[in-house]
């Protein structure tokens, strides 16, 4: 690829701003975007000829076909009249808008423009032809681009019919369970010894779409693009080369290079130095006799020199079909889960999983926006929303929500019962004549059988309420030890929830102990200075 | 030939006076009061030649540009070295032998005509408005009518927003030069962003451009839009927050009492308004996230100068001796702070900055143990005050509350030392205090975003993105990106269920942890997160079974028994792989092999007999508890209604899954072992 790298037709580009051309084209152009075509193809961008019907085209990690040619007929049957064009000359309006659009976008982005300008010149007229609010907007942009006036290009657009875009909405995540799955299976996968080189080989990608992508927030495209080698040793420490997007955010000023190195930038993140990072070394060196500049090895049956996301997408199936669809060991965890098979889940679905992630792990808002490299907030708080209703699948998560409902309940309980306001009474608090507490007889009590509180006849004193909320009190500690005794069952490394206390005191032996001896020592301090007072009067 | 010195004065030019000067400093010789003519001639030829920025600047002042004033030399001068004195030669005054410093340099006087007019511009328009200089530039200009009319309809538009900038001059006055809006080309839209040479000038020139664009849609503009290119997120921004030390140390010289009485503050703050003002806006960072400006304009004082003291104990006439004598209490002192702290609240005065975005007021957060301290420092200022027009704060002086030679004046040598002799930065208090208000949110278990939340209300910042500049270089808890991410990894896949878990578990604890002991707790556990996700929702099950049970709903109940029944019943081969078995749903193979039937053997790794028929007996045993301890009512619910509300149940689960013998047999045997345990503990 030539390492030159071309400007967006009419754009002025300055080293702080852009001044973006919205002047109609004009013939007298033409030699001017015949040289910028020749630009892109002396840099490898296009592979076709200038008269083809079709440009293919590569953008440094994946190829694209930009398609011209459409139905003669259809065209004069529909868009003509409006534009009284001929054909030729409209396929030749559409390659210099096209080329206008080149540097501009990403190649699969120019070519769906492309198609849409297609769409409309055979279809325009047509009673069941609608376009979406973005797609109405491209088509006014194409018939600026060749000239129409302004007024015209207002009342065609006007007479579009629209339709509302399936884009744009939240991505649907399935049940997290199946990630849950998935993850469960790569673990086995990769901890069997026996496991030989070529399904090591095979199912790598989703190990690294698993064990990565699903804590770095990272894009699909992203993905694919992990250059290699990825793991680079270095003063004892470990780490992992990842390439983000520049383009994503305020891309409008930006200039689209079709060169992977110069669209996306390198990081380095400081990693562990565990069973992943072993894992994926492991991989290199299986691979290496295959030279290639991304680390997924792409076999010989890909078109383009990576791993697409189709076919990662497919890979993904073929492992969900292999190891979890009929897994009977997993008919439990369905049950629980309440689905009644697995889903087939994409690539795409790993960045708001690690989001979320990071989310529910109490990260701050702003590093959530920096691993998932946001230009702003908002745009990472889309995400945190956008999966709260897969997260709550989690049933550690709806147990939290519920424990920390009667928590709150408790609490406010507490703080209105803090101070008695009603005269101690040696009487038993139960007012129906039929005594229930001494002879037994529950007629009066209803069905309310285990709570008196709300009874009529039940008239608590503060000593009842006290007892009563120091028993809900027993009674959220215990449904809170459920939890930790869940733990310790699942724990590899401890037996009792005891055993977990004594975790929880070792570690707040370390820095808790010390922030406590600070926090006394403050206190003491505190008063000290309350004794002298705040201000010292000044001695003459 | 000899001269003597008032003759030389005369010949050359200069007064005798500055002869004498140039004598006594070296410069010229004099033999016996008399100076030689080669000397004079010398002086004549540089006069001649040369002329002084002094002499230049006097020579065209006018009603607003005085040339004797220091000041307007200095936007002078500042003006020429913006624009390399145009290329022009200039010699510093010691290169002349008439030279003095007031001179600061010298011109060519053949070029005064090229320097008149390169600042022709500079000199009409020095100390005009901004709005007066658009105005002045609007009526010098020849035609542009429909510019000029563009542009008036957008300064009145920004006009009514905010004042206008210098910027805005700069803007507007390139912008008559261009040609008119009507015939402008992005040629021209660049050629005026380079002529103006600040960025909020060329964004002014956007605005404008923009502007011009969409207020006469129907003539369009032959100019394309501008995009000014973002820079990429920094991840570590410029102006950093002050490190931990810095912080401290800074809080010790304003709040420290050993260190108020060793430097003897009250005193110094006493006989110098600028001390106090200084002491007050410092002290001020420490409870309120703030900017510099608001803390100057929105503080409330006693206004003891216009009126009777709102609080009570306070003597005017002897404020200022109450004050140094330490004679008003801590009561009355803290009363104070909190009438202007209340004030404040009431005015429900706005941030200047986001005012017109947000409706939050400003709030300042001082705790009882910091009232008298801000009560002392606000009476201070009454002192000032009530002597003079000084003692407030006010937002012009600000440089001077933040100079470090200042700073130094008062605080002592320690300041100094401690801001490693920088002057102060009040944003990068800002950010220590916001970021210690996020970290103590975060303690008292706000969850990241929410922490990110109280910070930015703190700041009254219009939406949540703006915090990030202030949070981004947490200097409280040391996490940034890499370091969370690292622990993020080593946690492993799905660290969030293990990590709320432990929250649930242990909710004042975990959170009081930083990353590093929360991964060793995390990491000794070796919990798997999808083993703990089915725990979980069993032991869901289990709660929900019995609060069903004693609330009576025996349609939920029956629903729950049945199918944990329906999926735990494995018998011979299929009971290993029978679905309701925990073992194996963790991977685990069967740890009583030999026995048939999972229900019939009371499995504990069993669903229905650990979670569901167990649940019920839980409640069973509960009541027979009661009983036993005298409860005559636990008794009597449980043998006139628990009872016979599980062998309804059990008995209608038997019925609709036809359970045979060796099932019933082992239920009732796991019943009778249960409640009996229970009885001998009792």
């Amino acid at each position: 690829m030539n390492s030159a790298q071309a400007l967006p037709i009419g754009q002025i580009r300055q080293e702080d701003y852009s001044v973006i051309s919205q002047k109609p084209y004009v013939k007298s152009d033409h030699a001017k975007y015949i040289e910028q075509f020749q630009r892109y193809q002396d840099m490898g961008t296009i592979k076709s000829a200038y008269p083809d019907g079709a440009w293919s085209c590569y953008s440094g990690v994946s190829k694209s076909s930009v398609v011209f040619s459409f139905d003669k007929a259809a065209y004069e049957a529909h868009a003509f009249r409006l534009m009284e064009i001929e054909y030729d000359e409209v396929e030749e309006y559409i390659k210099m808008y096209a080329l206008s659009l080149f540097s501009r976008l990403v190649l699969t982005s120019i070519a769906k423009q492309i198609c849409e300008v297609r769409e409309f010149l055979v279809s325009y007229g047509n009673r069941d032809y609608r376009v979406t609010s973005v797609c109405k907007t491209h088509i006014e942009s194409f018939l600026t681009f060749i000239g129409l006036h302004p007024q015209k290009v207002s009342e065609i657009s006007s007479t579009l019919k629209s339709i509302r875009a399936d884009e744009g909405g939240q991505r649907e995540l399935a049940h997290l369970v199946n990630y849950l799955a998935i993850d469960n299976e790569i673990d086995n996968l990769y901890q069997d010894p026996l496991l030989i080189d070529s399904d090591f080989i095979k199912w790598f990608p989703v190990f690294f779409w698993t064990k990565i992508t699903f804590i770095v927030p990272l894009r699909a495209t992203e993905m694919i693009v992990t250059p290699l080698p990825c793991i680079v040793r270095r003063d004892g420490k470990c780490f992992l080369r990842l390439r983000r997007t520049i383009l994503k955010g305020h891309s409008t000023g930006k200039v689209v290079c079709y060169d992977v190195d110069r669209d996306y930038r390198l990081y380095e993140y400081t990693v562990p130095d565990n069973q992943t990072v072993r894992v994926i070394e492991k991989y290199i060196e299986l691979t290496k006799t295959h030279p290639r500049q991304f680390l997924f090895d792409f076999g010989t049956d890909q078109i383009e020199e990576l791993l697409s996301l189709k076919g990662f997408n497919a890979l993904l199936r073929e492992f969900v079909d292999t190891f979890l669809m009929n897994n009977s060991r997993y008919d439990f965890t369905k049950y629980c889960a309440g689905i009644e098979s697995f889903d087939y889940v994409t690539a795409g679905d790993s960045r708001p999983l690690s989001m979320a992630n990071l989310f529910y792990q109490n990260v701050s808002a702003d590093i959530c926006r920096q691993l998932a490299a946001h230009m702003n907030l908002d745009t990472s708080m889309h995400y945190f929303t956008n999966v709260d209703a897969t997260i709550l699948a989690s049933s550690i998560i709806s147990y939290q929500r519920r424990i920390n409902a009667e928590r709150e309940d408790l609490s406010v309980l507490k703080q209105a019962y803090e101070a008695p306001t009603q005269i101690e009474s040696s009487f038993d608090s139960c007012m129906s004549p039929l005594r229930p507490r001494e002879t037994g007889d529950i007629r009066d009590c209803g069905t309310h059988y285990s709570d008196c509180f709300g009874c009529r006849f039940y008239v608590p004193t503060d000593n009842d309420i006290k007892d009563e909320l120091k028993k809900r009190e027993a009674h959220l500690d215990d449904t809170t030890r459920e939890v930790v005794r869940a733990m310790a069952k699942l724990s590899g490394n401890v037996e009792t929830d005891r055993d977990i206390d004594a975790l929880f005191l070792q570690a707040h032996t370390g820095i808790a102990r010390y922030k406590e001896t600070c926090d006394i020592a403050v206190e003491k301090r505190y008063e000290e200075w309350q004794k002298h007072k705040n201000i010292v009067t000044p001695c003459y | 030939m000899m001269f003597y010195i008032a003759e030389a004065a005369k010949q050359v030019g200069l007064t005798a006076g500055r002869i004498k000067d140039l004598i006594a400093n070296g410069v010229i010789t004099a033999v016996d009061g008399k100076i030689p003519d080669e000397t004079i001639n010398r002086m004549m030829d540089e006069r001649r030649e040369f002329i002084s920025l002094l002499e230049y600047a006097v020579s065209h002042s006018n009603e607003r540009f005085v040339g004797q004033a220091v000041k307007d030399r200095r936007a002078l001068v500042d003006v020429l070295e913006d624009n390399g004195f145009f290329g022009l030669q200039t010699l510093d005054w010691t290169d002349l032998i008439t030279g003095v410093q007031r001179d600061e340099l010298f011109f060519r006087r053949a070029d005064i005509q090229e320097l008149d007019s390169r600042l022709a511009i500079f000199f009409r328009d020095y100390g005009l408005s901004p709005k007066e200089i658009v105005h002045r530039n609007m009526s010098m200009t020849a035609g542009r009518e429909h510019t000029k009319k563009i542009l008036f309809a957008f300064m009145e538009q920004e006009s009514a927003e905010r004042p206008l900038t210098p910027a805005f001059a700069e803007f507007a006055v390139e912008v008559l030069q261009a040609p008119d809006i009507s015939e402008m080309l992005d040629q021209d839209v660049v050629d005026l962003l380079g002529r103006v040479s600040t960025k909020s000038a060329k964004q002014i020139a956007a605005q404008y451009l923009t502007f011009a664009k969409n207020s006469e849609r129907s003539r369009p503009v032959g100019y394309g839009s501008i995009i000014f290119h973002k820079p990429e997120s920094q991840s570590h921004p410029a102006v950093t927050a002050y490190s931990d030390d810095v912080y401290l140390g800074l809080a010790r010289c304003v709040f420290n009492s050993d260190y108020i009485s060793e430097h003897n503050l009250v005193e110094k703050a006493l006989n110098n308004h600028l001390y106090a003002e200084m002491w007050l806006y410092i002290a001020l960072h420490y409870v309120c996230g703030w900017r510099a400006d608001d803390i100057c304009n929105a503080w409330q004082y006693l206004r003891l100068y216009e009126r009777p003291s709102p609080v009570a104990d306070i003597r005017i006439d002897t404020l200022a001796d109450d004050v140094l004598h330490g004679r008003i209490s801590d009561e009355v002192l803290a009363r104070v702070c909190e009438y202007c702290v209340s004030v404040l609240a009431a005015s429900e005065r706005l941030p200047s900055k986001t005012a017109a975005y947000d409706p939050l007021p400003l709030e300042a957060v001082i705790t009882p143990a910091l009232r008298p301290f801000f009560g002392l420092l606000t009476l201070v200022a009454e002192c000032h005050r009530l002597k003079s027009e000084d003692g407030y704060m006010v937002s012009t002086r600000r440089p001077s509350y933040q100079n470090k030679v200042n700073l130094g004046d008062f605080f002592g040598r320690e300041i100094v030392d401690v801001l490693q002799g920088e002057n102060l930065h009040s944003r990068r208090l800002n950010k220590t205090y916001l970021q210690g208000i996020e970290d103590k949110a975060r303690q008292t278990g706000c969850g990241g975003v929410l922490a990110s939340a109280v910070a930015s209300y703190a700041r009254n910042h219009r939406d949540l993105g703006s915090i990030r500049t202030y949070l981004q270089d947490h200097t409280w808890h040391g996490e940034n990106a890499e370091t969370v991410l690292f622990f993020m990894l080593d946690r492993g896949v799905f660290g969030f269920e293990i990590y709320q878990a432990l929250l649930t578990g242990y909710p004042d604890l975990m959170s009081k942890l930083s990353l590093a002991e929360q991964n060793k707790i995390i990491k000794a556990l070796d919990v798997k997160p999808i083993y703990l996700e089915q725990q979980i929702s069993c032991v869901s099950a289990a709660n929900e079974i019995q609060r069903t049970f004693t609330s009576g709903d025996s349609a939920t109940l029956q629903v729950m028994l049945d199918s944990m029944f329906a999926i735990s019943q494995g018998r011979g081969q299929s009971k290993d792989a029978g679905v309701g078995c925990l073992r194996r749903a963790c991977g685990l193979i069967c740890e009583i092999p030999t026995c048939e039937s999972c229900i019939e053997n009371a499995c504990p790794h069993t669903v229905f007999t650990e979670h569901g028929y167990k649940s019920l007996l839980a409640v069973l045993k509960d009541y027979l508890n009661k009983a036993y301890s005298g409860d005559k009512k636990a008794e009597a619910i449980l043998r006139t209604v628990l009872i016979p509300r599980f062998q309804y149940e059990i008995n209608q689960l038997f019925k609709r899954n036809k359970v045979d013998l060796q099932v019933r047999t082992g239920l009732k045997k796991m019943l009778s072992e249960s409640l009996e345990r229970r009885n001998a503990a009792s």
